[in-house]
């Protein structure tokens, strides 16, 4: 699975990163969770935070089985 | 209906833009177009040496598409053009393009004034100033939002 940062969580986790969750971890927020243990220098908790599944806006429930991409975007800077 | 938006990764021309944007009319009497530059300094006053415009590869893109499409909807106009930088941008560059034609020139403000205060907190952009003290990622500012729900 494909799992893409932009902005300010890009540059503290790194842009791309090519993860096989563990079974257990089939929701967004599941993998939200996990992505905070290993990276907690993120802010991967905040308010605004939105998750993209295959380009899809998706909550913390959402499954992420059959997914291919998830994209993890910071507040927006606007234009 | 002709409505155009472009994500450009390297500098474009407003004046090009606003030339092929009213090229291609149809009869509308009035044009209205707004240039958005990089500044070279922050809120603060510190001075900024460039800017970096992260993106998503292509929900950015859907993002200016959906509030060109808007626009459309709540306002009488025929035409509009987004044009956005994404990338690195020196300070004095163009960063955002926009263009609206109508009938009657009330639309054409309107609509333009409507595409700056939604993409100043909605278009998909990650924005980072880099300057000596080094570099920090932007958020919309409370006057940002404030801009936006006018149109509420």
């Amino acid at each position: 699975m494909r799992i893409l940062f932009f902005g300010r969580l890009g540059e503290t986790i790194g842009r791309e990163l090519d993860l096989t969750p563990p079974p257990s971890v089939n929701t967004v927020g599941a993998l939200r969770r996990l992505l905070a243990e290993r990276h907690p220098d993120a802010d991967l908790n905040g308010p605004r935070l939105r998750v993209c599944v295959d380009d899809s806006v998706a909550g913390d429930e959402d499954p992420i089985d059959d997914a291919s991409e998830i994209a993890f975007l910071p507040p927006l800077s606007g234009g | 209906m002709a409505i155009h938006s472009r994500l450009a990764d390297t500098p474009f021309e407003p004046e090009s833009e606003l030339a092929g944007f009213i090229a291609e009319l149809d009869g509308e009497g009035a044009v209205v177009s707004f240039v958005g530059l990089a500044r070279p300094a922050t809120k603060t006053g510190e001075a900024v040496h460039g800017l970096f415009l992260d993106h998503h590869p292509r929900l950015t893109v859907l993002s200016l598409e959906a509030i060109a499409a808007e626009s459309e909807r709540r306002f009488q106009v025929s035409a509009v053009r987004i044009v956005h930088r994404c990338g690195a941008i020196r300070p004095g560059e163009p960063i955002v393009f926009v263009a609206a034609a109508s009938r009657h020139r009330r639309a054409a403000f309107e609509a333009a004034d409507y595409l700056m205060d939604r993409l100043k907190t909605e278009a998909m952009f990650w924005k980072r100033e880099d300057g000596p003290d080094g570099s920090r990622w932007i958020e919309p500012t409370d006057r940002d939002y404030a801009d936006r729900d006018r149109w509420r």
